[in-house]
Parts: C-alpha cells; sequence; structure tokens
C-alpha cells in the first residue's frame, strides 16, 4: 500500500518492498564491507617500501623487490608441491570421511543416538588448534606420551615421532580430517535430509539393498554439492593451513624442511623480518595462484557438467 | 502482521548491534588531572605487578613529577605475549595515545631505518634532558647505543653490561655420585650425563640458547653485532673481523656436542617441542642442570631448597665481551604531542638518583637500605609477594644507569665475586655499540634468517644422526641465500662506524 507511489518495477521499488530483508542483509554487506573488501587497497603494500612516518599512500614504490625473497631460496617448487600435495589430501580424504559420516547419519534410524554421536563428533572443531597441538604431543611425546606409554606396556620399543619426518604427513592428516569431520558433515547431511524421500520408499518397494539405494541415489543427488564443496575448498589449494602446522609441527625444523608449506616459510622469514611490504607481496602472491586455480577448476566443472560451476 | 513487526525489530536490533560494535573501535580520550596536566603513556614489556607497594611506590614517584614537571605518568604493560609484534602494529596504526616505549636492539635496527620512531635532535636533548647532557659530558658515547645510520632515534641504557655465562647444578647430586668440582666445562657435560645415567625421571638439561653462550664464552672473546639476532658476532681482540656464527668451527664442534649429550638422553628427543621453561624445570628438580647469566642462576638458586646446594660456575681464561647498550633502550612516538616532556620525564628517572632508586629499589629505609659501595640490602625480601616491593626490573631494565646502579649484596653465594670478576675482565669493544641496518639488504636477511630457522634447531638438538652432512645443507642454504653479499654489508657498515 505504502509503495504505490512508485513505479511498480524499478530499483527504489524493490528497495522499498524488500526493506526488511535488506535491513537483515545489512550486517553482512557492512562485515565483508569494513574486514573484507576494504583491507584489500593494503595490497598496495607489496608495491612499497613501508615507511612508518609516511604511511601505506605516501611511502616510496619499489617496484617487486619485495617479491624477491619468495624465489631466492630455491625452494620455491617444494614449497608448492607441499602446498599443494597435502592441501590435496586434506581436501579429498577430508571430503571422502564427511560425506561416509553423513550418509551413515542418514542410514541410521535411531534418532537419540545419531542426535548424540553427530553433537560429539562436531565437538573438534570448536576446539582450538592450540589445544590440539598440545594434545598431540602429550599423546607423541617420546617420554611420557600416551602411545608410547601404550607401546612399553605392550613390550614393544619406544617410537620417536619427532625424529621421524614421513610419518608427520599422515599425523597431520589424521588431525586435520578428524577435526573438521563432524561439522563438515552438516552440509552433506543437509542435502541428503533435504532429499526426496519417496525416491527411497520406491527403490525400497523394487527391492534395492543398502548399498543400491546409497550407491544410485544418495551420492548422484550429492554430486552437485560435492562439486560445489570441491570448488570452494579448491581456492585454498595454495593457502597451506597454517594453524595446523604451526601447532602440530611447532618449531620442529626436522620436520619442517621436508613438510614446509608456503604459509609456514613465509610467517617464518617474516617473524624475525617485521617486514609489511614483503608480508603482503607474499600474500597477494598466493592469492594470485588460489584465484588461478578456483578459474582452472571451474572451467573443468563447467565442462562436466555446466550447472556445477561456480561462475 | 505481527510476524512482519518482529522480523523489522529483528533486523533493527541486528543494523544497531552492528553499527555499535563498529563504533566501539574508536580511539580513546587520555584524561589529565587538570587542564594543565600533562600524561605521559609509557608502554614496557611484561605483566603489571600486583603488590600494593609498587602502586604506593608509583603514586610516590607521580606526585613527585606533579611537583617537578606537572606530568603524570601512566604504565601501560604489554604482557610477554609477542611484545615485538604489539609494538610493531601500534607504531604502524599511527596513534598519539602513548609517548615512549621500551624497545630491544634488534626491533629497533629494524624499525628506526623505516622512521618508526622520533628523531632526538641534539637540540630536543639539549633542551629536555639537562641531567643526561651532563652525564655526556664525561663520556659523550653513552648514547652512541641509541644511534641507527648516525641518527638518534632511541635512549640506550647507560651501561655496558659484561655478559656471563654460567651454569648452575645441584651440589647434592654432584657429591652423592663421587663427582668433584668442577673445573672445566667438559667437567659439567659429564655431569650432566652422569646424573641422567642414574637419576630416573630427570633429564641433564631444558634445552635453550643458553648452552651456546656457555660453550663459546670464556673460550673465545666474541661479541654480538646488533641489529642481527646475535647471529652475525665479532671478534673483540681484533679490530673489526665479523662472521656469522653458524660458519665457525665452534658451532659445528657445538652441534656435535649436542648431538652427542643427546644421545646420552640429556634432553628429551622431543624436547624441541617442549614448550615449558628451562626454569621452572631446574626449580622444581627435574633438570641436573641450569645455564644463564649469573644474576639470573643466582635468582633461580635463590628460590630452590638449601640442601640441594647449587653451585654456580663460570669457566674459560678469555674475557667476556660487553653487551650492547642497544639491548634495552626507550624510544619516542612519532605522534606524540607531548615529546618534550617524556624526555624530560625519563631525565629525571635516568639520571636523578631520588627517582632512580624509587623507580629500581621502592622506598629507602622501608624495601632496602644503603649497603655501601655500590650495594644494596633487601629489606622486604621474605615478606609475601603482595607486601614487597617487586619493581618490574625487566620493564625498567632501560634505564638502568651505571652511576646509580646497586647490587644486592645478599646474593647468592659466589654470585657477585663471578660477577665482579667478568666486569674487571670484560672487554668492551666499540662494535658492541653499533648498530647494524639490515634494511639495506631485506631480502637476504629475509631469507638467511628463515634458511637459519630452518636447519639450526634441529642440530641444536641434536635430533641430526649425520651431523657433517646437514650442516653442510646450512652453509650451502645460507650461501645460496645471499650470504657473501649480507656479510660484505655488515663489514662495510661496521669499517664505516669504526670510521666515524
Amino acid at each position: 500500500m505504502g509503495v504505490c507511489w512508485l513505479k511498480k518495477q524499478g530499483f527504489l521499488y524493490d528497495l522499498k518492498k524488500y526493506r526488511i530483508l535488506l535491513l537483515m542483509f545489512l550486517p553482512t554487506l557492512v562485515w565483508f564491507a569494513v574486514f573484507e573488501y576494504a583491507p584489500m587497497a593494503g595490497i598496495v603494500m607489496a608495491f612499497k617500501r613501508y615507511n612508518f612516518s609516511l604511511g601505506i599512500l605516501e611511502s616510496p614504490w619499489c617496484g617487486l623487490e619485495n617479491f624477491e625473497f619468495i624465489f631466492r631460496s630455491g625452494r620455491l617448487g617444494k614449497l608448492l608441491w607441499n602446498t599443494v600435495s597435502i592441501n590435496f589430501l586434506f581436501l579429498v580424504i577430508g571430503m571422502f570421511v564427511q560425506i561416509l559420516l553423513a550418509i551413515l547419519f542418514s542410514e541410521i534410524t535411531m534418532r537419540r543416538f545419531t542426535k548424540v554421536t553427530q553433537m560429539f563428533i562436531c565437538i573438534p572443531y570448536f576446539i582450538s588448534w592450540v589445544v590440539v597441538g598440545s594434545v598431540v604431543y602429550n599423546m607423541l611425546n617420546y617420554n611420557y606420551g600416551f602411545v608410547n606409554t601404550v607401546l612399553v606396556k605392550l613390550g614393544f620399543e619406544r617410537f620417536d615421532f619427532y625424529s621421524n619426518v614421513p610419518i608427520w604427513r599422515y599425523i597431520l592428516i589424521f588431525f586435520n580430517t578428524w577435526k573438521g569431520m563432524g561439522y563438515g558433515s552438516v552440509v552433506y547431511l543437509a542435502t541428503v535430509t533435504g532429499m526426496d524421500s519417496e525416491i527411497y520408499e520406491a527403490a525400497q518397494i523394487d527391492g534395492a539393498t543398502i548399498w543400491q539405494r546409497i550407491w544410485k541415489i544418495t551420492l548422484p543427488c550429492l554430486k552437485p554439492t560435492i562439486i560445489t564443496m570441491f570448488l570452494l575448498s579448491m581456492g585454498s589449494l595454495f593457502r597451506g593451513n597454517y594453524q595446523v602446522f604451526a601447532n602440530i609441527i611447532g618449531g620442529n625444523s626436522l620436520v619442517t624442511q621436508e613438510l614446509d608449506v608456503l604459509d609456514t616459510y613465509i610467517v617464518g622469514a617474516m617473524m624475525s623480518g617485521t617486514n609489511f611490504g614483503m608480508s603482503a607481496a607474499a600474500s597477494m602472491f598466493q592469492s594470485i595462484i588460489c584465484f588461478i586455480s578456483v578459474f582452472i577448476m571451474n572451467r573443468v566443472a563447467k565442462k562436466v557438467n555446466e550447472n556445477s560451476a561456480l561462475f | 502482521m505481527m510476524r512482519k513487526k518482529i522480523k523489522s525489530i529483528i533486523a533493527i536490533i541486528i543494523v544497531l548491534s552492528t553499527i555499535f560494535a563498529l563504533v566501539g573501535c574508536g580511539e580513546s580520550k587520555k584524561t589529565g588531572l587538570n587542564d594543565d596536566t600533562v600524561t605521559v603513556v609509557w608502554v614496557m614489556e611484561g605483566d603489571e605487578p600486583t603488590s600494593e607497594q609498587y602502586d604506593k611506590v608509583w603514586k610516590k614517584v607521580n606526585e613527585m613529577l606533579l611537583e617537578d614537571l606537572n606530568v603524570q605518568v601512566e604504565l601501560e604493560f604489554l604482557g610477554y605475549t609477542n611484545p615485538d609484534n604489539q609494538k610493531q602494529l601500534r607504531l604502524a596504526s599511527g596513534t598519539n595515545d602513548f609517548e615512549m616505549m621500551k624497545m630491544g636492539g634488534s626491533l629497533l635496527a629494524q624499525l628506526a631505518p623505516r622512521f618508526a620512531f622520533a628523531e632526538l635532535t641534539d637540540e630536543l636533548l639539549q633542551e629536555n634532558m639537562p641531567l643526561m647532557m651532563k652525564a655526556l659530558e664525561i663520556d659523550p658515547t653513552r648514547i652512541e647505543g641509541g644511534k641507527v645510520d648516525g641518527v638518534q632515534y632511541a635512549i640506550p641504557m647507560m651501561k655496558t653490561n659484561i655478559s656471563n655465562s654460567c651454569v648452575a647444578i645441584r651440589g647434592d647430586l654432584r657429591e652423592k655420585y663421587g663427582l668433584d668440582v668442577p673445573t672445566c666445562k667438559e667437567d659439567i657435560y659429564e655431569y650432566i650425563k652422569v646424573i641422567v645415567a642414574n637419576e630416573s625421571g630427570m633429564m641433564g638439561l631444558q634445552k635453550s640458547l643458553a648452552l651456546w653462550s656457555f660453550y663459546y664464552q670464556g673460550d673465545v672473546s666474541w661479541g654480538a653485532l646488533t641489529g642481527t639476532d646475535n647471529y652475525v658476532l665479532f671478534d673483540a681482540t681484533e679490530e673489526c673481523n665479523l662472521f656469522m656464527k653458524y660458519t665457525t668451527e665452534e658451532y659445528y664442534n657445538y652441534a656435535l656436542l649436542c648431538r652427542e649429550l643427546k644421545e646420552a638422553g640429556c634432553w628429551s628427543t622431543d624436547a624441541i617441542n617442549d614448550s615449558r621453561s628451562a626454569e621452572d624445570l631446574f626449580e622444581s628438580g627435574l633438570t641436573a642442570a641450569y645455564f644463564h647469566n649469573v644474576d639470573t642462576c643466582g635468582m633461580r638458586a635463590q628460590n630452590m631448597p638449601e640442601e640441594w646446594n647449587v653451585e654456580i660456575y663460570r669457566f674459560g681464561d678469555c674475557g667476556d665481551v660487553a653487551s650492547s647498550p642497544s639491548a634495552s633502550t626507550m624510544v619516542f612516538n612519532p605522534n606524540s604531542e607531548h615529546l618534550e616532556s617524556a624526555l624530560q620525564v625519563l631525565d629525571l628517572f635516568m639520571f636523578d638518583e631520588e627517582y632512580y632508586n624509587l623507580i629500581q629499589l621502592g622506598f629507602e629505609g622501608e624495601n632496602w637500605e644503603d649497603a655501601g659501595e655500590g650495594y644494596y640490602r633487601d629489606l622486604d625480601g621474605n615478606l609475601p609477594e603482595t607486601e614487597q616491593y617487586k619493581g618490574n626490573w625487566y620493564a625498567t631494565w632501560n634505564l638502568i644507569n651505571k652511576d646509580f646502579e646497586r647490587r644486592n649484596i645478599e646474593n647468592y653465594t659466589g654470585v657477585n665475586e663471578i660477577f665482579n670478576k667478568a666486569q674487571e675482565e670484560g672487554i668492551v669493544h666499540p662494535l658492541t655499540k653499533m648498530i647494524f641496518n639490515s634494511e639495506v639488504i631485506p631480502t637476504e636477511k629475509a631469507v638467511i634468517w628463515s634458511e637459519i630457522s630452518r636447519y639450526a634447531n634441529a642440530l641444536e638438538f641434536g635430533m641430526v644422526a649425520d651431523v657433517d652432512t646437514y650442516y653442510k645443507n646450512l652453509i650451502n642454504a645460507l650461501e645460496t641465500a645471499g650470504l657473501d653479499k649480507f656479510m660484505a654489508e655488515v663489514q662495510k657498515q661496521a669499517e664505516e662506524f669504526l670510521k666515524n
């Protein structure tokens, strides 16, 4: 009634009509504008020699000088390989376990058991990585750790986890998957729960077994969600989860020698250097690689199934 | 209709709470006692002491300042968690909500060339720090430690501190296993091995950098160049011989020793991930030895049971080298409106004996008494901690002035003797006061530092079985990172510094 003086089609009309929804959206918009988009301007620091008294805009330009340190060590190839390979394993194994959990939960008929289990399985997600790091240390400690105590009680030799480099790739994957599986399964569970139950009933009447139902109905229906989640995760393929590495491996340079990722290398170099320009350059370098990887994967998804692409 | 209204109310509440949250990010405003009184905010490291006596002392300091300068000092404590990062962000934010800040040499060297601090011109110092200028008439080099590239950015501590690396061991355990009084470093390593082999559940030591200092000090006279995180050293017996610590034969032998001690079980195989402090472990009887400077060893020994009979030793014939006065300095906010007042306050805190004693030791006659010849006697040491004047010595360390400094006459057995001997035999090299400007070659520095963090820990924790190969890899990595270029720049700056 109150909007009749405006044209029935047009921006102002829509603004007035959806004012409540838009108002509810406003905090999100403000959040993104203030904390996500506005700081992007700071990327200009990657090309400047930062001067405290002149500030970001007035500091002198220095070309690509800040990017040089990333390439200087001759480690870039290994860093990129470690970052991509470990993240890819995090992603694939993590997704596999999350989907498996979602399907398991959807198939369990005891509702109370499902809810309690689901709650417990989500708890690790809310534990800080700092705490997880200390749990890992207390589990794997050579003298007093839980694992070694059990090994000794069972008559085996102690196992020196912290000097055994290859095993850490699996330890990282294990804890990353454990921490994210409960929370990550929620998205898939929501999709499974939203599926039309009539399809399952029809399949059951036709004599489909539980495996056939999962294979022929659940997984194909989950496919678009899986692709979308995969694409979204691709954005961070070149961005190592610093928290995992810093808190689980810590300062163990024997392990970081082999499992260094871009983030840990950059933080390691910057912690002693306190150079804002280099930090911005490293961050920009990562963002560009991440953008390219998302772009390529989106193209691939578009080729496979047009509806699965993000843009 | 009702549902629509509820939606509107929820939307408005969300929007208002977002706005209020963002408004909260504003700047706080300082208030003085009256319109003329200036408040000087001093940002310091560490935790705020909770004793009543501490508050009483600072109340008195402010009363005196109000009378002398019409100024009040407000203390702001950054805690011990990443104070350097906090300081940088505070400086980068460009706020004017503080006047002065305690600054270590390493950060001073990194931030000064990027103009993070107020420049202290001769004119400013002459006008606002008359007591310091008078002291400088006798020795004008005392403020050299606050200069970067010839520009005065900081007021350093007024003392050349002779570093003396010592070890504290358990006398009761040494006697229990029939070991003689140690006469050299090898005896200490042997003591540690014996204790580890025989005392169940006890480690030799909690591995830290202090073992390296103990290893080389006394055998050579090396000093560390400020601005290089103690990675670049100089030989104090020569005029200008600088080198990277990792390329020395001593470091290679040290890596071998670390491997040997680790193999003997002197520290846990995963000590590299153990964040427990060396002090706590030694005090609670979990380690056989503790390495640090003599005063800290003495302080720890005093807290331990008497029957443990803690013994403190320093070995070697070569004199220790003075550490840089830039290790602890005061810098000033370039955006502060009260720079002059801050300088005047610092002048009194460092060069007026009454203020100096009050801040460092508390009330004379109540907290301490004069014991003559540069010593004091602690009067409240036996009181509960909440009733003592525990000046936060770490926070006020940069105020140390050798003209007024007093040592506790009742320090732990042997501490004052070792300290005095080290001071007598110590070497003060001109390079002690130099601050290296690494901003000239930031890329090389970043990569070299990164390689060191990657290799050195594993070597120093004895985690590497093939020390030879690993050490060679470290040297190769440093060379690839541009070590030659870096050291050439270090040498160039050092020669220029000595020339001037």
